[in-house]
């Protein structure tokens, strides 16, 4: 119950945030615009539209993970409304798990939203039904998980700003990851060999959540390999989000 | 007989404290180097039960950071603290505290109600309770009419008010509250006073900062005074301020002050036909007397000039201060 208080509370902030509001209209004006590209396409329309509505709803959902989730306790501190939660019996740990669920609802909610204005969007211009992007919104969901995970695990101790930094970078590396590999397999450096294996084992691979190509092409992911990543995702989220609630757990409130 | 009535029927001295601070210190690592700052140097402390204990101090002593420590808001460098006799890292007995921060900031976007039906929440308290205790909270902090307002509408006043409702939403048996009188206007300040002396009478146990030191007099059972992370004084207010007694005050009339004997009068004042004559010392209080009385006059009132709270707290102040000052370097 406690936790469920905190999640919704959480949720709450966040449906009366104007900025989100602002980030989710730009969103669905970016997927509603798609259909100008009917004009400029032919054959491929529905792959078009599929492929730049993923993209906007990937773009848009990261922002929102990565800002609203550096927020989650940095602002709970800074304003020392922690002080009135932890001073009450609730233990530190299911804070950060309560923060984390109210979190993964107001992108569900968003997700959701954003997939439906793609979905309409592209019955009402092409009067078919595609539910290839669904897949790919799932498994963005699972990074968004991940995403915010991390970024509740540096705002637990680390300023906004740096968050930010931090977590895009995971982000910007996380889909590299594969690349590094490459990278470092092709090399003849040592140094770079090392670098390359010892990050890629750190970063999470982000761009195993990456669905767009698949659904752009109306495929599927074999459900081996389906629930492998899903695992993965998970595995990754309690992860980062242990560390976060160890590091807050053990932090002093001045 | 309730556990409540149990510990309230015992007598102060010997029921169990309900807070219980030994050698607590806390050093604090600030600035860019890292520097230690020891905020807490061994701070002991007991507030019994069913009492209203003020701690007082100036700005940076440290009384915030032992209502942190306390709270575990913060953790000690060393020292133990016990609540109700436990060990303060005890989770679930929290919920026998109710605690109000200096200068609270709360959610912003909740309206009044929406924001007490949380806390409640958090305090494990069913649905028809919370929104019953919440009614009943925010009436008596004078807020029923404002539950649907959000609290980003409310004066500092007002949120002080509904910080104090979201403190006593779990019936706590100890109340913690830091400087909750900051801020307020004297209606303000008399409206927690009330509160704070009902909450003895309902038999709990109240502990406040505050920096207001005539509210600490009017309701205050005892005190502790801390200064640089040390508790310099503490007791009740007759204990502290016994030995700053300043003299006896007489008042006679019918009499020259040139009849009266010179010897211990700290001051003398003629007021209409009455004379006040402080002597220093109560020992020379039954001389002036008969002296009064064999020259045809009358004692009209003899009364001992108690310092103030806050003349004590300044001078004390101020002899520490001259103290470090004459200290080698």
């Amino acid at each position: 119950m406690k936790i469920l208080a905190i999640a919704w509370n959480t949720f709450r902030e966040s449906i009366r945030d104007r900025i989100l509001y602002n980030l989710l209209i730009f969103a669905l004006l970016l997927i509603v615009s798609t259909v100008a590209l009917q004009e400029l396409t032919v054959a491929t329309q529905q792959r078009v539209m599929v492929d730049l509505g993923l993209a906007s709803i990937s773009v848009f959902g990261t922002m929102m993970a990565i800002f609203l989730g550096i927020g989650l306790v940095y602002k709970e501190i800074d304003r020392r409304t922690i002080y009135t939660i932890v001073s009450k019996p609730v233990a530190r740990r299911w804070f950060i798990v309560g923060k984390f669920i109210g979190q993964m609802i107001t992108l569900a909610v968003n997700l959701v939203v954003m997939t439906a204005m793609l979905e309409a969007v592209i019955y009402s211009t092409l009067r078919v039904s595609d539910f290839a992007p669904l897949w790919a919104v799932g498994f963005l969901f699972l990074e968004l998980m991940v995403l915010t995970s991390i970024a509740m695990l540096f705002s637990s101790f680390t300023t906004p700003t740096l968050s930010a930094l931090f977590t895009l970078s995971f982000w910007v590396m996380g889909h590299l990851v594969a690349d590094m590999r490459n990278f470092a397999k092709h090399s003849e450096k040592a140094v770079v060999i090392r670098t390359f294996d010892k990050l890629t084992r750190i970063i999470p691979d982000l761009d195993r959540f990456n669905l767009k190509a698949l659904a752009t092409y109306g495929q599927k992911m074999d459900p081996q390999t389906a629930i492998y990543t899903i695992l993965l995702g998970l595995l990754y989220t309690a992860f980062f989000l242990t560390i976060a609630a160890i590091i807050f757990g053990r932090r002093d409130f001045k | 007989m309730s556990d409540e009535e149990k510990i309230a029927a015992q007598p102060a001295s010997e029921a169990e404290p309900v807070i219980s601070i030994k050698g607590l210190r806390k050093v604090f690592r600030a600035g860019f180097w890292g520097r230690k700052v020891e905020a807490l140097k061994g701070l002991d402390l007991d507030v019994r039960p069913n009492e209203i204990f003020g701690f007082l101090g100036p700005n940076g002593a440290g009384k915030t950071t032992t209502i942190k420590a306390i709270l575990r808001l913060i953790y000690p460098s060393s020292g133990s603290i016990k609540l109700f006799g436990k060990p303060n890292n005890n989770v679930p007995i929290r919920g026998r505290i109710g605690f109000l921060p200096e200068n609270p900031y709360f959610y912003d976007y909740l309206t009044a109600k929406e924001f007490m039906s949380f806390y409640g929440q958090l305090l494990s308290i069913g649905r028809a309770e919370r929104a019953a205790k919440s009614k009943e909270l925010l009436r008596m902090v004078g807020l029923e009419a404002k539950e649907d307002l959000q609290l980003r509408k409310f004066s500092k006043g007002m949120v002080q008010r509904v910080g104090l409702a979201q403190a006593l939403l779990n019936d706590p048996d100890l109340v913690v509250l830091d400087e909750p009188m900051s801020g307020l206007d004297p209606l303000g300040r008399k409206e927690i006073r009330d509160v704070i002396v009902n909450l003895k009478k309902a038999g709990k146990t109240v502990f406040f900062s505050t920096h207001i030191l005539p509210d600490v007099e009017m309701i205050c059972d005892r005190v502790g005074i801390i200064r640089e992370g040390r508790i310099v004084s503490v007791g009740t207010l007759d204990e502290i301020l016994h030995a700053a007694t300043q003299g006896v005050e007489v008042t006679v009339k019918g009499v020259k002050f040139s009849d009266l004997p010179a010897e211990g009068v700290a001051n003398n004042v003629l007021r209409g036909d009455t004379l006040h004559i402080t002597l220093d010392d109560a020992s020379r209080v039954d001389n002036l007397i008969r002296v009064v009385l064999g020259k045809g006059g009358s004692v009209i009132e003899v009364s001992p000039r108690r310092e103030s709270l806050e003349s004590y707290f300044m001078r004390s102040f101020d002899a520490h201060e001259d103290k470090k000052e004459g200290a080698p370097q």
